[in-house]
Parts: C-alpha cells; structure tokens; sequence
C-alpha cells in the first residue's frame, strides 16, 4: 500500500461516508493506515508491542509524546507543514508534522459545512493571521471558511499584538453587507465582549472554540455564550473541538455534544490502563482519525468525555489535574503580559 | 509553657489515626508519613526550636497546600513553641490534617485554628506553600509590611555514585541499599512532595541502575502501598514510560515505574512511584545538568556531598533521608527555622 493509494482511499471514505454510503468499512481503513505508519515510523513502531488487529488494540499516541519526539511518518528532511501547540509560557510546544493539507482540508471544509448557517463565508476571526502564525492549525481552519460562501468570501483577522483589533473589528462589522461568520477563541470572545462589540449583521454565526478555562483564569462557558446571544445580536452559536495534533475536527453547539466526522471515530480509554471503555463509559478521550495520514492515526488526548452510543463526544474537560492547553492560552498568556 | 503543651500536643498526635486525613494514600502510606513527621519534634528538639533571639510573632498564618499533609506540623511546632497564634489555611474542600492539628492543639491550650477561608490569611508573617501561582497571588493579596515566607514549586533528586552509606537509624529496616533508600524516599507521600525524589542521577550503567531501582520499588510497594492515582498522572507516567520505551529503558511493577530516559530527555516532574532514572559521567555533568534548576531543585540526596559543596545552597542528605529531614536544615535554601525569628 502506498502513500497515495491510502490517500486516495481516504478521500474515497470521506466522499462516500458524506453521500451516507461508506465504500468500506472504516476498520478496515483504519487497520492499514495504522499498519503501514508503523512501517514508517520508528516511534510508533517501538510503541507497538503486539499485532493490531482492530480499533481497540490500535497504539494510541500520548498527546503530549508530541513535545518530546518526532511522531509520524516525516522524515526530518522532508518538506512538511507543521502545527504547534498553543502557549509558550511553559517551553515546549508539541508538533503535528503533515506533508501536505489536503486530507485536512478535504475533511474539513465539508464538515464546517454541515454545521454552519449556509452560505456563510465571510469570516471575522479573533484568531492570528496565518500570514503571521503558519504553525496555527485553527487559523489554518478558518482561512479554509471563506469557500464556504455562495459567492466573494472573505476573512479578515482580528488577534494581533496580543490583543483583539476593537476598532478595526468594530468598523468590519459596521460596514458588512450582509451576515458575517464570527470565529473565535473562548478568551478571545470574552476580551471582545468586554469591548462594547457591535452587534453582528442578522443572520450571523459565532464559532467558539479553544477551550474555557485557561492556566489562571476559567471562564463559565454557559454565562460566555448568553453573553455572546445578548451582545452580538441573537447570532447562531456553534462549538468546534479540535486540535493540533488532529486533522478533523468536532462540531456542536451550545445544547448538543460534539459530533465527529464519519473519519474520525471517539473512544474513551480507561486513563489508568489506556483500555477502551464501554460506550457511554466517562474516560479518557482517544481520537481515531483517518486523516492523520502523516502522522499516528490514534491519538490519545487529556481531556475528559463520554462517547454516547451514536459516536457524539459529550466533554467533560481536562482530566482532573490535568495541565490547561488550547487556543485559548495564547490569549490568556497575553493578559497575563499586560496584567 | 508553651514548649511542655507543644510537646504534649505531639505526644496526642502520635495517638491520632492519621489514616482518614489523608485519603489519598494507602493506610499504611499515611501512617508511615504521620510518624516520620512527627519523629524529630522531642521535646528537646522543641526546647531547641523555641530558642531564638528576640521576641516571637504575636500571629501568624500558614497556608498549607494539598500534597503533602503532613507539611505544617514542624512549623506549626516550631511557631507554637515560641508561643505564636496560628491560623492554618488549608484548601478549600481538602482540609487535610488541618482540623485534627487545630482541635488537638487546642486541647493542650495552644492556640491554633484551621480555616477553609482564604481571606483569613492576614497576619504579620505568613508562611505558604503551594504552587508558584498561589505564591504570586498571595504576594499581590497581602500587604506590603507582611513577611511572607513563600514555598513555591520544587523538586529534588538523587545523585547516585556507589559510595558506601553510614547506617542510619531513621532510615526503615529492610531499606539499607542505596536503592533502596531512595524507593523509600519516593515512596513516602507516594513521591508527591518537594522532597520526594522525581529524578536519579547515576554514574552506573542505565539498565543496571532501572533493575536494581525497580527491585527496590517493588519492595517499598510491598511495604507501603500505592494508595490513589489521579486519572492525569496516570496518563503522564504513561506518556513518559512510551518516551522511555522509545529512547530509554522503563520497568514498572504494579503501583510503580522507573523509567530510564538520557539526560537530554530529563524534566523533573514528581508523579506518583514513578522516577526518572539517567546516567551521567561525573559531578561536573551533574553540576552542568542541574544548572538551569538550581533555583528550584529543593534537596539533593547523594552520597557524595562533597561533588556539590559550595555549589548552591541546597539542602543535602543521604538517600532515605529526603523524606526524613532533620529539623534543623536548609528548606528551599533557606534556614527555615531562622526564617522564623522576628527581626529585631
């Protein structure tokens, strides 16, 4: 199996499990995928121990080995987009080594998609440029969303110099000409709610993610996001999950769980054992996910969840004691400079 | 007066089942932290503690942190005996030992009280200990005229080189080995404390010092049980083991692990029976490896104290008596009993 068969595989799977007719099962998908990066990956291979022979015998990645050692397929010499971990304040940053985005992208515009207003593609963004922050796999997303639009997207950004533009965000707003897809951090939304914001454009969506509660400060979720429908004009509020280590990405709102792409599958794992936990079992969260190509299909994660029976993660947090890491650090190590 | 009721409040602790203040630890894991911190407070050490130039502090606090439960006794000791009001902050919903150390004092008229409430914390001299975040709140909460003496984050280690050890009463029977000293040393308070040991540093071969490491960590196991692990050290002690499996070595028994990792790969980060072993040449490595540490590496145990002389002013011991401390000592650096006095 070669690298552009499993890719070509893989945008097959999207493809069908979108349509709602899988052309295989995801197993199967799964278990080569894994199979062959263990051929191409001296890290995963050591880690390895038996024959895997279906999902819950995977090698599941700790999330944070990314900080410690080169995980993945990419040799060091190859040529490879990188994104890195939130924060810098505690040194290291963990890097997911890819050799190109297109699986991500090819996963992730149709799944926004689906849990976005239609047509909505003009973006304002809390988030760096990616101009300025390439390693940002979040503002990669994002700067995907204006091929959401049915016609002239566009997204401006609004982070920089550790604080949100007001002014500048304030006037994109006034002067839009129709609905705008809000893109946002938690901290950043509630640095620009702190601002007097102008409301958005009827019809519009605020997207949060980047988790609440930060090294210092914890922010309620539920009193951030009645804020946000109280201040910004009743716009629809939509939740995203996803990480640097990750190619997908979960949806939801503020009433519903996460919901996972088709190709990418949830489990939670016993954090003692790492053993995969009944359906409905609160656990550790590990992540299959088939667009990893490049890197470890099965990604172990420190945060907390239960997998309901339908595949949706209803999350639960960080796992007690476990150190704070998302977006929402970035702005949070910025208030803490200007503190 | 107030050094006979301080000894006659250690003497009532030592009638005190310490198994329920400390939950978290198996019973035999509790019992063997209760008696080894209230061991060195005699009641001439109590005189000697009490014994200081100029007059005591009329009040103090001190803000106790969640790990190590045992952590204020010695200073409350040490306060009371000189005749200190005390309020004991403890964390709120983890009140630890602190009630019991209040109601017991009480009882031999010392005046010690324990509080959940944060905004109790207002005495001339505050002793804390606790994350380095709660160290700079408090810093910005008390008044500038308030002598806090702030015990932020640390850790401590192991320099191991072979050397003979003198016996040593306070050290458990059965525990006599270099290696075994220092799985005793990371099994009390389940290596959770700033002097627990998170790192060996060995001039033996790695997968020598992992074996004979493991063999001992096995044995304290077997002496004092692990007691609870949180579901995130579990996963950090996963994650590091799959680190030690890929460069290193890793051994782990039920309840414990070793993972022998080079020194390039080295963070100190206490987890729960669980030390990071890894090999360097000689003392100047180990000076060199600890440099960007120094200011938060709390004890050194070794059995050459000699190759770190002058270097820091770290508290040093023999393996076995990280978790064991004399009274008199340096803590953080600091001569902790000193840090007491009232500046004249």
């Amino acid at each position: 199996m070669t690298r552009p068969q499993l890719v070509a595989r893989i945008r097959a799977f999207i493809d069908g499990s979108l349509a709602g007719t899988p052309v295989e099962p995801f197993e199967a998908l799964a278990l080569d995928i894994h199979r062959w990066q263990i051929e191409r990956d001296p890290v995963l291979k050591a880690l390895t121990e038996a024959p895997v022979t279906n999902l819950a015998s995977l090698t599941a990645m700790p999330v944070n080995l990314f900080k410690d050692l080169p995980i993945g397929t990419v040799r060091a010499d190859e040529p490879c987009v990188v994104f890195r971990t939130s924060g810098t304040t505690q040194g290291r940053r963990g890097e997911h080594r890819i050799r190109t985005t297109e699986l991500y992208d090819y996963g992730s515009l149709p799944w926004a998609r689906r849990h976005l207003p239609e047509g909505l593609g003009n973006v304002v963004a809390l988030l760096g440029d990616p101009a300025e922050s390439p390693d940002s796999s979040l503002s990669h997303m994002v700067a995907l969303f204006p091929a959401l639009a049915t016609e002239g997207g566009q997204v401006t950004w609004h982070w920089r110099d550790g604080e949100v533009q007001t002014d500048e965000l304030h006037e994109r707003i006034r002067t839009a000409d129709g609905p705008l897809l809000l893109c946002t951090t938690a901290f950043a939304l509630d640095e620009w709610l702190r601002s007097d914001p102008a409301p958005l454009p009827p019809g519009s969506a605020v997207m949060v993610t980047g988790g609440f509660k930060g090294r210092v400060h914890s922010l309620s979720g539920a009193d951030l996001l009645a804020a946000a429908t109280e201040k910004l004009n009743g716009p629809t509020l939509v939740t995203e999950y996803g990480m640097s280590e990750l190619s997908s990405q979960l949806w939801g709102t503020p009433d519903s769980p996460y919901g996972p792409p088709p190709w990418l599958l949830a489990l939670a794992v016993d954090p003692h054992s790492g053993r995969v936990l009944p359906s409905g079992d609160e656990g550790q969260l590990r992540f299959i996910d088939l667009c990893n190509l490049d890197s470890s299909l099965a990604i172990d994660t420190l945060d907390a969840g239960v997998v309901l029976p339908d595949g949706r993660v209803d999350l639960r947090g960080r796992l007690p004691g476990a150190p704070a890491r998302g977006c929402s650090l970035t702005v949070e190590e910025a208030w803490e400079k200007r503190a | 007066m107030s050094v006979g009721n301080t000894a006659r409040w250690v003497a009532l602790l030592e009638t005190v089942d310490p198994v329920p203040l400390a939950p978290w630890l198996s019973p035999q894991g509790a019992q063997a932290a209760w008696d080894e911190a209230l061991a060195p407070l005699t009641l001439s050490a109590l005189a000697a503690l009490s014994t200081r130039p100029g007059p005591p502090w009329e009040h103090a606090a001190f803000v106790a942190a969640g790990t190590v439960f045992t952590a204020p006794i010695e200073w409350l000791a040490a306060l009371l005996a000189r005749g200190t009001k005390v309020v004991l902050k403890h964390p709120a919903g983890n009140p630890g030992a602190a009630e019991v150390l209040a109601r017991t004092a009480q009882l031999c008229d010392l005046p010690l009280t324990a509080t959940g409430d944060r905004g109790a914390v207002r005495a001339p001299l505050v002793v804390a200990m606790g994350s380095d975040a709660t160290m700079r709140s408090l810093r910005r909460e008390l008044p500038a005229t308030t002598r806090l003496l702030a015990h932020g984050h640390r850790f401590s280690a192991v320099w191991h080189t072979g050397a003979e050890l003198a016996p040593d009463p306070r050290v458990p029977a059965g525990f006599a080995s270099a290696w075994q000293r220092i799985a005793a040393d990371a099994a009390l308070h389940d290596g959770r404390g700033c002097l627990s040991p998170t790192v060996v540093f060995t001039q033996r071969p790695l997968a020598e010092a992992c074996d004979a490491l493991a063999q001992a960590m096995q044995q304290a196991q077997e002496r004092w049980p692990v007691g609870d692990v949180s579901p995130a050290e579990s996963v950090a002690i996963r994650t590091r083991a799959a680190l030690a499996r890929v460069v290193g070595e890793v051994r782990s028994g039920p309840g414990w692990s070793v993972h022998g990792l080079p020194s390039d790969r080295v963070r100190p980060a206490a987890m729960a029976r669980s030390l990071v072993v890894t090999r360097l040449p000689n003392a100047a490595a180990l000076r060199s490896w600890l440099g960007p540490w120094r200011s938060t590496l709390s004890t050194l145990g070794t059995d050459r104290p000699d190759h770190l002389a002058g270097w820091a002013e770290i508290r040093t011991c023999a393996p076995g008596r990280m978790q064991r401390p004399d009274l008199f000592r340096l803590h953080d650096g600091v001569d902790w009993v000193a840090s007491l006095d009232r500046p004249l």
